[in-house]
C-alpha cells in the first residue's frame, strides 16, 4: 500500500510545469513523481501525522493543477514554487489544529528534524537527492544552536520572530538577528545546491 | 523603514517569520519594483526551498498519486491497483469531481441499482445542463466579439477623423496665419500710399507754386530785360504824372523808347487798391485810349511795360484812374495821377 516513493529529481524544468498549465495529463503525472516525495517529507515534518499530511498534499497538487498558469518563473524555480505552496498549506493546517486544541503530535523539542546521516542513499532516495540531503542537514546542523532553533520554529512551525521570541524567551532582537545570519551562512553555504535546484 | 531595514527584513520574510502588518509593509516595498530586494528575495527563497532536502525521506502512500489524479479530473476513481494513464489533454480548472468528491464511483464502496440509476440521472441532467450553459456562453461571446470588432472599427474610424479634423485644424490655422500677415502687409502697404499719396500732393502743390514762382520770375526778368533795354536805349523820353487830389504824395513817370515804340511805367506812393479794383492807365488823343492796368506792391508802388504806345504826337496827356478789376474801355473812376506832355 507504501510503496510509490517517487522517482525524485532535485529540479524541475519550467518546460514541464509549462506542459501541466496546457493541461497535459501526462506532464502532470510526471510533476507529481518528480516532487511528491519531497513534499510529502516537508509536510510530514511540519504536521507529524501521515494521513493529514496525505490530505495536505492532495490539496496542494489540486491547488497546483488549478493555479500552475500563475506561476511566475522571475520569482524562483518550480520546486521552490511547490515548497512554498506545501509548506503554507501544511503550516495553515497546523496552526488551525492547534487553535481547535488538538495536541501537537510533535514538537520541535521533542524530535529535532534534522538527521545528519552520511551513510549513503535510502531505500527511498537516488545518489543525487542523498547527496543533497547530506550537505543540507550538515549546513543547518553547523548553524549554531540558536539559529538552527529560530529557522526550524519559523519555517516548520510557521512562527513569527515575536512568536519563536516568547517561546524561547529570548529578545525579539536577538532572534532576528539569529534568522538573518542563520539564512545568510546557508545561503553561503548551500550556494551550489540552491541555485541549480 | 528604511532600504536597510527592508534589506534584512527579506531573510525573515523568506522563511515566514515576519510580523503580519511588517510583511505587509515589505510586499508593499516589492511592488514599488525595489529591484535589490527582489534578486535578494530571490535567492533567500531558493535558499528556504532546500530546506526540505534535509529533511530524511520518507514513504509515500502509493494511494495518493491516484487521489490526487481523482480528486483533480473527473471520472477518474482514486484506485489502490489501477494505475491510471490519461491520454487527452484537459484544460486545468474546476472539475465536477473536485466539486461532488462524494459521488464518484469508489471501488471499495457497494451502492445498490437505485443509487446508480439516480447517480446516472444526475450526472446527465448536470451535463445537459453544463452543455447548455457551454452553448449560451459560447454564442455570448460570439456576440461579445462582434461587438468589441465593430467597437474597435469605430474607434478606428473616429480616430481617423479626429486626426483629419486635427490635420484640417492646423490648416486653417496656417492659413490664418497667413491671411493675417498679408492683411498687415497690405495695411503697410495702404498705409505707405496713403504716405506716398500725401507727399505727392504735397510736390505737386509745391510744384505749382515753384512754377508759379517762376512764371512770376521770368514775367519780372523780362519786365526788368524790358526796363533795361529802354533805360540803354538813347532816344528815351520821359514823361511825369503828379499824384491828384486822391493821392496828393504820389506820383510816376513814363520812360517812352521812341525806337522800339514801349515804355516803362512807374508809380509810387500810391494809396492802396481797394478790393476788386485796380488801376488803369490812360492815353488821352481825342479821347482815353487804354495803356494798360497795374497793382501796387507792398511798397505802394507800381510798374509794368507798356507795349502798344499811341503815337505821341497825338497823345497830350496820360492818366491813371481806379476802375473795377480787369479795367474799363473808358474812364469811369477818380483820377489819381496825371501829367502832360
Amino acid at each position: 500500500m507504501e510503496s510509490s516513493y517517487g522517482q525524485a529529481s532535485p529540479a524541475i524544468s519550467p518546460e514541464l510545469l509549462a506542459l501541466v498549465a496546457k493541461g497535459d495529463q501526462k506532464a502532470f503525472g510526471q510533476l507529481y513523481d518528480q516532487s511528491s516525495s519531497l513534499l510529502f517529507r516537508l509536510a510530514l515534518r511540519v504536521l507529524g501525522d501521515r494521513d493529514e499530511t496525505a490530505e495536505v498534499l492532495q490539496e496542494v497538487y489540486v491547488e497546483v493543477w488549478h493555479k500552475v498558469v500563475r506561476y511566475d518563473p522571475g520569482r524562483g524555480s518550480p520546486m521552490a514554487w511547490l515548497v512554498t505552496l506545501t509548506r503554507s498549506r501544511a503550516v495553515d493546517r497546523f496552526r488551525a489544529r492547534a487553535a481547535r486544541g488538538r495536541h501537537l503530535t510533535r514538537s520541535i523539542d521533542e524530535s529535532p528534524a534534522i538527521h545528519v546521516q552520511d551513510d549513503g542513499p535510502g531505500p527511498f532516495e537516488n545518489r543525487a537527492e542523498a547527496e543533497l540531503r547530506t550537505s543540507v542537514a550538515k549546513a543547518l546542523s553547523e548553524l549554531p544552536e540558536g539559529q538552527q532553533q529560530a529557522l526550524e520554529l519559523a519555517y516548520y512551525e510557521g512562527l513569527s520572530h515575536t512568536e519563536i521570541a516568547h517561546r524561547l524567551q529570548q529578545p525579539v532582537g536577538t532572534i532576528k538577528t539569529r534568522i538573518r545570519l542563520g539564512m545568510s551562512k546557508l545561503k553561503d553555504a548551500l550556494r551550489p545546491h540552491w541555485e541549480h535546484v | 523603514m528604511s532600504h536597510e531595514q527592508f534589506e534584512e527584513a527579506v531573510a525573515l520574510y523568506a522563511v515566514g517569520a515576519l510580523e503580519r502588518q511588517e510583511r505587509q509593509t515589505l510586499e508593499a516595498h516589492l511592488l514599488t519594483g525595489c529591484a535589490a530586494c527582489h534578486s535578494s528575495l530571490k535567492e533567500y527563497r531558493a535558499v528556504a526551498g532546500i530546506f526540505p532536502y534535509g529533511l530524511s525521506p520518507s514513504k509515500v502512500p502509493r494511494s495518493l498519486k491516484l487521489k490526487v489524479l481523482a480528486a483533480r479530473l473527473p471520472g477518474v476513481a482514486p484506485s489502490e491497483g489501477s494505475p491510471t494513464t490519461p491520454e487527452t489533454r484537459l484544460s486545468p480548472g474546476l472539475r465536477i469531481g473536485a466539486l461532488l468528491p462524494s459521488l464518484l464511483p469508489m471501488p471499495a464502496r457497494v451502492f445498490s441499482p437505485a443509487f446508480a440509476i439516480v447517480l446516472a440521472l444526475l450526472l446527465a441532467g448536470t451535463a445537459s445542463y453544463t452543455v447548455y450553459l457551454h452553448l449560451q456562453s459560447h454564442a455570448e461571446l460570439e456576440q461579445r466579439q462582434r461587438v468589441e470588432a465593430a467597437l474597435q472599427q469605430e474607434t478606428a474610424r473616429l480616430a481617423t477623423l479626429q486626426e483629419q479634423l486635427t490635420q484640417q485644424e492646423q490648416a486653417i490655422g496656417t492659413l490664418r496665419e497667413e491671411f493675417n500677415r498679408r492683411i498687415g502687409n497690405l495695411g503697410e502697404v495702404q498705409t505707405t500710399i496713403a504716405q506716398q499719396d500725401t507727399e505727392l500732393a504735397l510736390l505737386r502743390a509745391e510744384l505749382a507754386q515753384r512754377r508759379e514762382e517762376t512764371g512770376n520770375l521770368r514775367r519780372a526778368l523780362a519786365q526788368r530785360d524790358d526796363m533795361l533795354t529802354i533805360l540803354r536805349s538813347p532816344a528815351v523820353k520821359v514823361i511825369s504824372l503828379a499824384g491828384l487830389e486822391h493821392a496828393k504824395s504820389a506820383g510816376a513817370f513814363l520812360l517812352f523808347d521812341l525806337e522800339s515804340k514801349k515804355a516803362f511805367f512807374y508809380a509810387f506812393n500810391m494809396p492802396p487798391l481797394p478790393p476788386g479794383k485796380t488801376y488803369q492807365l490812360w492815353a488821352i488823343l481825342d479821347k482815353p485810349v487804354s495803356a494798360g492796368t497795374f497793382v501796387t506792391d507792398p511798397g505802394q508802388k507800381g510798374r509794368f511795360i507798356v507795349r502798344n504806345v499811341p503815337d505821341l504826337s497825338r497823345v497830350t496827356k496820360f492818366a491813371v484812374s481806379l476802375e473795377p478789376m480787369g479795367g474799363r474801355p473808358q474812364p469811369t473812376g477818380d483820377i489819381y495821377l496825371a501829367g502832360e506832355l
